[in-house]
């Protein structure tokens, strides 16, 4: 028989009997092993997350915590069937805070206290939307930990570790049935948590347009590139492998230089300023997960300030810093 | 060798991942007092970023002693051309000696610091030269792997605190651009990251509370 002679070869001539057990034992193995064995490599498995997160709507809430920092948030998404999606956000605590966004961008925000103006998002020119897989695996080794369950809903748990000292270690649980993102931990080289975000409770489904409206909303201005525009001309020497810049050259706007860089998972943006003379030595800030290094240097007569920020290591942070050097033809000149 | 290259082999030493030529253009500038503002400054920022007291280390005593305790005919103090062109076996032994004195002074700077990190209590003598065995640690397996952390406990008001009079510290440029520096960065992460709502919540936690 050739089930036999494939299966139980030992078996050869035995009865039908052994034979049907066979085909029942090799079919439960293949039933237990799960959708995990279900020929899907752990990339393969990430993108299909990022095209179901994508396209599922869903309502829920979400906690997230940082140093001297601890907000709790509503969140309405709706999402057609090609990927695009819109959110509507609502701080529940505190004071009133509520947000827009589209396919990530964010819209408008209506604030309580509008104790600032909002920052203008240069347009950017290229757009890493989707896990970029290989860069990612240049800066880190990435593992499935184990299952979870967050929010009441299973997940799967898996970790970033990094490969070098110039990022630090994430840990994010993802829903195994929507793809999206339930829990986040970012951690520090001492393993200690620098930030949480942790959905409550979400429950997939279609939202009315009526709940994604916010009344008052102030928009946020996209700003159009002037790449004309003089502004400091600089480079950095040095950016921690596996980092490359966002866009295709430094954003100039309102004489300020800046470049977002981006390694798969974490950030940093680099802005370049002319600044007074007679302004301060070499400042650093940790807000949670985001460090701010600036360092002013002078060019010829004009004094600038370099400011390193994002969720990378200080000693990272200041190294790029140190690195950046600008061009004596620099933009004061022009 | 420019003063902006030589801070970035300080760094970079800092990082444990200076090379020989890192190493070697650090030496030849030990005598500057540039050097020594630069490396406090460095290890500032460390301090600040570990939350350790402030420490300032004069990083010439350890390693001038790191040197000494090598009784050899160093290449580093002599011209090229005085060397004697010796044989193969005899460029590599130099060679080995110069690896060796790279060595000693990384374990002497960043050993020095790590010791007296570990000792701040003790009063601030300058002990660099004297950890004949560097404090160097090999740090433990990150805590994170053992076991999942567990938070609420480790964030407190004071921290919150700590922050806004760190934020009154700063020059009037920092408190008017930083803010829109920070608000520009988590907006722009929004779109290029695979975060989900995490970019909007970095950009709501910088929002009035």
């Amino acid at each position: 028989m050739p089930c036999l002679m494939l299966v139980l070869p030992a078996w050869k001539g035995a009865s039908s009997v052994w034979c049907r057990l066979a085909w029942l034992a090799l079919l439960a193995a293949l039933l237990t092993t799960g959708r995990w064995a279900a020929a899907l490599t752990l990339d393969e498995q990430l993108l299909q997350w990022q095209h179901l997160q994508e396209r599922t709507s869903y309502h829920g809430s979400f906690v997230y915590e940082r140093t001297g920092v601890f907000s709790t948030h509503e969140v309405w998404r709706q999402a057609d069937g090609d990927g695009h999606y819109r959110e509507r956000f609502l701080r529940l605590n505190g004071s009133r805070l509520e947000a827009l966004r589209s396919d990530g961008y964010l819209d408008c925000m209506a604030r309580q206290f509008p104790d600032s103006p909002l920052a203008s998002v240069p347009e950017p020119v290229l757009l890493l939307r989707k896990f970029d897989l290989q860069r990612m695996a240049a800066g880190y080794h990435t593992e499935h930990v184990g299952r979870g369950r967050v929010a009441g809903r299973d997940a799967a748990i898996l970790l970033f570790t990094p490969r070098d000292v110039h990022r630090y270690p994430l840990e994010i649980h993802f829903d195994l049935e929507a793809g999206v993102v339930l829990k986040s931990l970012l951690l520090n080289e001492q393993g200690e948590l620098l930030e949480r975000f942790q959905f409550v409770n979400l429950a997939v489904g279609e939202q009315p347009a009526e709940l994604l409206q916010v009344a008052d909303c102030e928009p946020v201005r996209t700003e159009e590139r002037a790449d004309g525009e003089a502004g400091p001309q600089w480079r950095a020497g040095w950016v921690p492998e596996g980092f490359v810049a966002v866009s295709q050259g430094p954003v100039q706007q309102q004489g300020i230089s800046s470049q977002l860089f981006f390694d798969g998972l974490a950030h940093f943006s680099i802005f370049v300023t002319a600044v007074d003379a007679g302004l301060m030595d070499m400042e650093h800030r940790q807000l949670g997960p985001t460090v701010v290094i600036s360092r002013p240097v002078e060019e010829g007569s004009q004094r600038y300030m370099i400011t390193v920020l994002g969720e990378v290591p200080a000693a990272t942070a200041q190294r790029i810093a140190l690195s950046v050097s600008l061009s004596s033809n620099g933009a004061a000149d022009d | 060798m420019s003063e902006h290259s030589l801070e970035q082999a300080l760094s970079a030493l800092m990082d444990g991942e200076a090379g020989e030529l890192e190493l070697q253009r650090i030496l030849r500038h030990l005598d500057e007092p540039g050097i020594r503002q630069t490396w406090q400054g460095l290890n500032q920022v460390r301090s600040a970023m570990h939350q350790e007291p402030l420490v300032h280390v004069d990083v010439s005593a350890g390693v001038r002693a790191a040197l000494d305790g090598i009784e050899m005919d160093s290449p580093l103090r002599q011209p090229q051309e005085a060397r004697p062109a010796g044989s193969s076996s005899a460029s590599g032994w130099r060679n080995w000696q110069r690896f060796a004195v790279a060595a000693s002074v990384t374990l002497a700077v960043l050993g020095g610091v790590r010791f007296y990190n570990q000792s701040q209590l003790q009063g601030p003598e300058p002990v660099l030269a004297q950890t004949a065995e560097p404090a160097v640690q090999m740090p433990a397996a990150p805590a994170y792997l053992r076991e999942r952390p567990v938070v609420l406990a480790s964030y407190s008001g004071q921290e919150k605190q700590e922050e806004q009079q760190d934020i009154a510290r700063s020059s009037r440029w920092h408190r008017e651009q930083l803010p829109l520096y920070l608000k520009q960065h988590a907006q722009q992460t929004g779109i290029s990251g695979a975060e989900g709502a995490l970019p909007y919540a970095r950009t709501a936690s910088m929002e009035g509370r």
